[in-house]
């Protein structure tokens, strides 16, 4: 059938909400070389509108002294020996067994000429006349082992008294675990059968059936008429027509198992392990209660499902006990399967560093090869890469690449790729009254052609994010936002949009990676940018603060120019389509070639930002820091007090203390005239009172010291004050002193001119 | 320097196309991607929209709610993009995304067994018929997927991601070449 799938190598690890499975597929894990193209494993994700669970039943093994030693193996196994490899297990073979699958697996036995010593049944008779030679031992169990690398003897018990018999191959028969732990992972427990001596599935399972020997069903010929008959009735149920199920005929099949349960075994001297492979045993005088020792995969399987501490390993331990027989269990129920079945390999959760350069996903800026063919230094930002500086040749620390680039700003021109940060066209006859919403600032007024500065608060209050947003038409804004938070704004926009003021006639699109967008500041700038675009820039017709749509080199290109800038330079952003990018940065590096012109990364735009005093991300993004921000820089009013009561987004709380600047802490920029790197003041400098608190520290290229911003009480009526600035990090302490963090330009004269 | 003349460079310029009998990736041409979006209470605007497409197959393909891409092969001038963007008012608002959204096309008897690593979509064609569109996450990066064939897909990533899910998806696809 084409639309049938069939996994080999693949297991199912659990039933989870949705009737969703997840199952590894072990592609090349059995591999000595795998190819390159292909993976080890591969993670199944499922999705069933039914499902038929048809994993059979496990042998249960039997807990007796001495039940790990060489020689014994579970009658399933054996049958596996002789019957489909042809190897006999001993010479003087003896079977334990609770059930009459024993007695089958002796006439195999027999059959192939290997002597069968004796069968010790636990029940008082057999459910099948068994006409063999073996010696029948019934109401008899094997309570321990003889033998050093290999088994010699088995001791039965029965009559009151323990037997040693001569063997070399022992098999344990000891009843079938129908399979149902998938059934169980979504919180049914499993039920106890007295009839079957097994635990079954829960009886509701809501889009999952069960067949064959994990029901419990025995007969080989009954487990495969009961799967095709489910199975068929299930894609009938789906509306799927079901071709005629050919039935398989079985030879020799066996009956009914007729088992009895086997609780406990007397008489145990030495370990009775209850899981070989995790090498579980119970301890000798203790059984059956069942105290043991917790391994360490079951530890492991154990942390992989909740999570918790190696201690509560010990639980499921008792519970594989459990499984093995105390009447206690059989009362009270099984503890819930829990998802997964067997180890889910956690498929490479880790970085970049230990998975390549694909994962996780990698987010380019239109600018990225132009960066990077400039030598740029990229940092990490999200998934962004931002280029961080531009180091020229002979230049051997990003400081001096820096304090190149912010010098050249403050004298010539510098170009930032600011593509990253977040751009969103808002649209609609109410888009203004939408804006005067969202931000703390008013904006109904804004005139066409006008960018202006925002505020966003959060539903509390406090600051959630900032930018600049130009009205291009009347009713057509774009909006940008810091590069961490553009996915939040434009969610916190559309709730804003459909939830808050459903009235609102505004329509949100994001527009982030449409335009490349670089920034063009420093004196020269206007020089520079004149060359390429077509409309006058004088600052009479493009005067700070304007934003337009302007037609680039002879009406070849349009894209928009904002005349903004967070240098306190003249400085303006141009925002072209992405596919034109590089070549728009390229033909400004040639304009501005005479003019001084070199690129600049982030690094350069933060020390220009806080030398002019602006706010930076550090500041945003540290609660402490919005308000006090927030009123140094002329926001208090709109932050703390104004609209209080109305329905913009963040004015329910805006009457807070910390809002309003409530706390008398001021910002105040310290200037360090000395980085005293081997310093060994710190030692007893944090013990004195603490009076503010340093947030940010950059190198201030004009004045050729660090200078770090601070929160200082009552900053504002303390500059000139010398304070002591303490690093718990460099273990160090630097003589500072409080001054206006505004270092360059307070009177805003060069963004005029 | 009104004789300087931009240039485009593809965002996929430098990935080569994908081309095995059963698994082909092939990136599409940065044509015209707008973004529609109706005004309230003008949601019922596909016929009207249709208008704007020329006809082509899938050139009108939903996003979200009220919501649709109108997408072509060629670019269009900006004054025409003005023209068409007046013509959509009031009904609808358009927005330029030409540049910021990246088609990619991937096809081939086993397209949708490599797209399906990545996705939690049924792909199945009862469930995800031809014209189909639906806006999910290939891996960790969100898409908009079509289906444009029985087995020919269109994938509509942003521009800053279509690097990275096209090496996603040509290691998707690398054990069906």
């Amino acid at each position: 059938m084409p639309n049938v799938r069939v996994l080999v190598r693949t297991t199912a690890f659990g039933w989870y909400d949705g009737n969703v499975f997840g199952a590894v597929e072990r592609v090349q894990k059995h591999v000595r070389e795998p190819a390159s193209h292909l993976p080890i494993e591969r993670l199944w994700r499922i999705v069933a509108g039914k499902a038929l669970l048809a994993t059979g039943a496990e042998e249960r093994p039997l807990v007796f002294g001495g039940n790990d030693r060489p020689g014994v193996m579970m009658a399933g196994a054996m049958r596996a020996y002789l019957n489909r490899y042809g190897v006999a297990p001993g010479r003087a073979t003896a079977i334990f067994t609770t059930n009459d699958s024993g007695y089958t697996l002796a006439q195999e036995l027999e059959a192939a000429g290997v002597d069968v010593v004796a069968i010790v049944d636990s029940r008082p008779a057999a459910g099948v006349d068994y006409r063999g030679k073996a010696r029948l031992v019934r109401e008899a169990v094997v309570c321990g082992t003889k033998g050093g690398k290999a088994i010699s003897a088995i001791e039965v018990h029965h009559g009151g008294r323990t037997e040693p018999i001569a063997v070399d191959a022992l098999a344990m028969a000891g009843g079938f675990d129908p399979i149902i732990h998938l059934a169980c992972h979504r919180g049914g427990k499993p039920v106890w059968s007295a009839e079957k001596a097994a635990f079954l599935a829960p009886g509701s399972l809501k889009g999952l059936e069960v067949a064959g020997g994990a029901a419990a069903t025995t007969g080989l010929a009954a487990c495969l008429g009961e799967g095709a008959a489910r199975a068929e009735a299930i894609v009938r149920e789906l509306g799927l027509p079901c071709p005629p199920v050919a039935v398989v005929k079985v030879e020799s099949d066996e009956g009914i198992h007729s088992p009895a349960p086997l609780w406990s075994i007397p008489g145990i001297k030495d370990k009775a392990f209850v899981d070989f492979q995790n090498d579980v045993h119970s301890r000798i005088s203790a059984w059956p209660s069942g105290r043991l020792q917790p391994c360490r995969a079951c530890q492991a399987l154990h942390h992989q499902r909740h999570g918790d501490g190696p201690g509560q390993a010990f639980e499921r331990q008792c519970d594989r006990v459990d499984r093995q027989g105390t009447r206690r269990l059989a009362r009270r129920g099984r503890d819930d399967d829990l998802p997964p079945f067997l180890h889910a390999g956690i498929l490479r959760c880790a970085d970049r560093r230990t998975c390549g350069p694909s994962f996780p996903a990698v987010r380019k800026s239109p600018l990225h090869d132009w960066a990077k063919k400039h030598g740029a230094v990229f940092v990490e930002t999200g998934l962004w890469y931002r280029s961080s500086w531009f180091p020229l040749s002979g230049e051997r620390t990003w400081r001096e690449s820096v304090e190149r680039e912010v010098l050249n700003v403050r004298k010539n021109a510098g170009l930032c790729d600011v593509s990253m940060l977040g751009k969103i066209e808002i649209a609609g006859s109410d888009a203004a009254e939408f804006l005067n919403r969202v931000y703390c600032n008013a904006f109904l007024k804004l005139p066409v052609g006008k960018a202006r500065y925002g505020l966003m608060l959060r539903e509390d209050g406090f600051i959630y994010d900032d930018g600049t947003t130009s009205r291009l038409e009347e009713n057509r804004f774009f909006m940008t936002t810091t590069t961490a938070y553009a996915a939040g704004v434009m969610n916190h926009l559309e709730f804003c949009a459909q939830v808050l003021w459903p009235e609102l006639d505004v329509r949100l699109a994001s527009i982030t990676d449409h335009w490349a967008q670089m920034a063009i500041a420093g004196p020269k700038s206007r020089m520079i940018l004149q060359k390429i675009v077509d409309e006058d820039i004088s600052d009479a017709a493009f005067p700070f603060l304007a934003a337009k749509e302007v037609s680039l080199f002879g009406g070849a290109l349009h894209g928009c120019l904002f005349r903004i800038s967070f240098s306190g330079e003249l400085a303006y952003e141009l925002a072209v389509p992405a596919g034109y990018g590089e070549s728009i940065a390229d033909a400004l590096l040639e304009a501005g070639k005479d003019h001084g012109i070199m690129p600049y990364g982030v690094e350069t735009l933060s020390v220009l930002r806080i030398e002019k005093g602006h706010v930076t991300h550090n500041e945003i993004n540290a609660p402490s820091c919005r308000p006090i921000w927030a009123r140094e820089n002329g926001f208090g009013r709109q932050t703390g007090f104004r609209r209080q009561g109305d329905a913009s987004a963040g004015g329910a709380d805006r009457a807070r203390p910390a809002a309003a600047g409530g706390r008398r802490a001021a910002r105040s920029a310290t200037v360090v005239p000395q980085r005293l790197t081997h310093s060994r003041q710190g030692g007893g400098s944090h013990a004195r009172k603490r009076r503010g608190l340093c947030h940010l520290e950059r190198l201030f290229a004009d004045v050729g010291s660090t200078i770090a911003l601070a929160l200082v009480r009552n900053g504002r009526n303390r500059h000139g004050e010398e304070v002591l600035v303490w690093s718990g990090l460099h273990g160090e302490s630097t003589p500072a002193r409080l001054c206006n963090p505004v270092f360059f330009d307070p009177q805003n004269e060069r963004l005029h001119v | 320097m009104s004789e300087f003349r931009p240039t485009l460079r593809p965002a996929l310029g430098s990935r080569q196309a994908v081309a095995s009998a059963d698994f082909r990736l092939s990136p599409l041409p940065e044509g015209t991607i707008i973004h529609v979006l109706a005004r309230p209470g003008h949601e019922d605007i596909v016929p009207f929209l249709g208008r704007f497409t020329d006809a082509a197959p899938h050139a009108l393909r939903p996003v979200s709610p009220d919501q649709w891409f109108i997408i072509s092969d060629a670019p269009i001038p900006h004054q025409e993009m003005k023209s068409l963007f007046a013509a959509l008012e009031p009904r609808a608002t358009g927005v330029d995304q030409s540049h910021g959204r990246v088609r990619i096309r991937i096809e081939g008897k086993m397209a949708h067994r490599a797209l399906s690593k990545g996705t939690a979509l049924d792909l199945d064609p009862s469930a995800f018929p031809i014209g189909q569109s639906a806006v999910t996450l290939v891996a960790h990066i969100a898409a908009h997927v079509t289906r444009v064939g029985p087995e020919t897909f269109e994938i509509i990533v942003l521009r800053g991601f279509a690097e990275s899910l096209w090496d996603d998806l040509a290691r998707m696809g690398l054990e069906f070449g």
